[in-house]
């Protein structure tokens, strides 16, 4: 049966923020994460009489995410820069005091630092696992390798993360 | 919430062992206005989390923009997959009855020759079925023959009247 444009509405649309904050992730930039999203879902639209025998459509749109994104990487061969790392960090602390809510801002602006100067594949399950919810099969779909892999990879990425939880707790961070 | 149950979580959690479920409560405990301050250190990473997944940036004209385009797409494609399919399928049936129709054409020119041979160039197998035949025939052409020559015997008959009539007129 054909995806009606209700359904689009209702079952597609509603994935665009993890579709963006995932390109955003990977790209750094927020008109190139905009222009993958559109190109997706346009895809899915293209494709629509096939999405239903989809076993599970969003972690397909995830995975067209990621390789769109790819792709614009490769033919860009651009590299993360730092001032991209710190585009993340615009949102605002929520109800916590200014002298403590900056203290934790700071803390935070770190930890994205840390996640954003890990191996791709660990930020990405990172960002998939820990940001997202997605579980371990979803993952593995999503990134095309097996669940051995995205274990594998998502404890080194917490071990590392803990790691500087603690480095900076002790270099007086707090 | 009991701090035994959020230091197994996080043990758990570091070992990769915690279920997504699992995972969303240490989230939840952690962006609570109050947590136990012995948690100072981690609280900050599940607090980066959730922000991280609040991060939005497409609006609703995203929204729009998408719609329109795709409302857009819809009926064209559609149409011109239709027309396409329509004439594709007219085409085809058109093309088998053509094969057919000339293959039909063919058969029925070569069975027609088959059957005109006999007449044209058959012989007889049996050799008394030829000789009967032979012998038909030219018993056919004697008869005939005899025929002619009664009418040729008339014509002598004649002649011999008109010589004698020659000969009188001579004396």
């Amino acid at each position: 049966m054909n995806m009606s444009l209700e359904a689009f509405k209702t079952r597609v649309l509603p994935t665009k923020d993890k579709l963006y904050r995932f390109a955003f992730k990977m790209l750094g930039d927020q008109d190139e994460a905009q222009d993958v999203v559109q190109e997706v879902f346009i895809k899915v639209w293209n494709k629509r009489e096939e999405m239903d025998q989809l076993e599970n459509m969003e972690a397909w749109c995830m995975r067209i995410t990621r390789n769109l994104s790819l792709d614009k990487i490769k033919s860009k061969t651009r590299k993360m820069t730092d001032h991209i790392q710190e585009g993340f960090d615009v949102s605002q602390g929520d109800g916590l005091t200014p002298y403590r809510s900056t203290e934790m801002d700071d803390t935070m602006k770190n930890i994205g630092r840390f996640i954003a100067s890990l191996p791709e594949k660990q930020k990405q399950i990172i960002q998939l696992r820990d940001v997202e919810g997605y579980s371990y099969k979803e993952i593995g779909d999503i990134l095309e390798i097996d669940m051995n892999q995205v274990k594998v990879n998502l404890f080194r990425a917490r071990q590392a993360v803990k790691e500087n939880l603690l480095n900076m707790n002790a270099y007086g961070l707090q | 919430m009991d701090s035994n149950r959020i230091d197994d979580l996080l043990e758990k959690y570091w070992e990769c062992e915690t279920s997504l479920e699992e995972e969303k409560e240490l989230k939840a405990y952690f962006n609570k206005t109050e947590y136990d301050k012995k948690y100072a250190e981690v609280a900050p990473l599940f607090r980066h989390y959730e922000r991280e997944q609040k991060i939005g940036g497409l609006d609703s004209f995203f929204d729009q923009r998408i719609m329109a385009e795709i409302e857009n797409v819809q009926p064209k494609v559609e149409k011109k997959g239709n027309i396409i399919a329509l004439f594709g399928n007219i085409a085809k049936v058109a093309a088998v009855g053509l094969i057919l129709i000339t293959a039909g054409y063919f058969i029925k020119e070569e069975l027609s020759k088959e059957e005109m041979k006999p007449y044209v160039s058959d012989t007889f197998e049996d050799p008394e079925k030829a000789f009967e035949e032979t012998k038909k025939a030219l018993q056919m052409i004697s008869k005939n023959f005899n025929k002619g020559r009664k009418e040729v015997r008339k014509l002598s008959t004649f002649n011999e009247a008109q010589e004698k009539v020659k000969a009188d007129n001579q004396l």
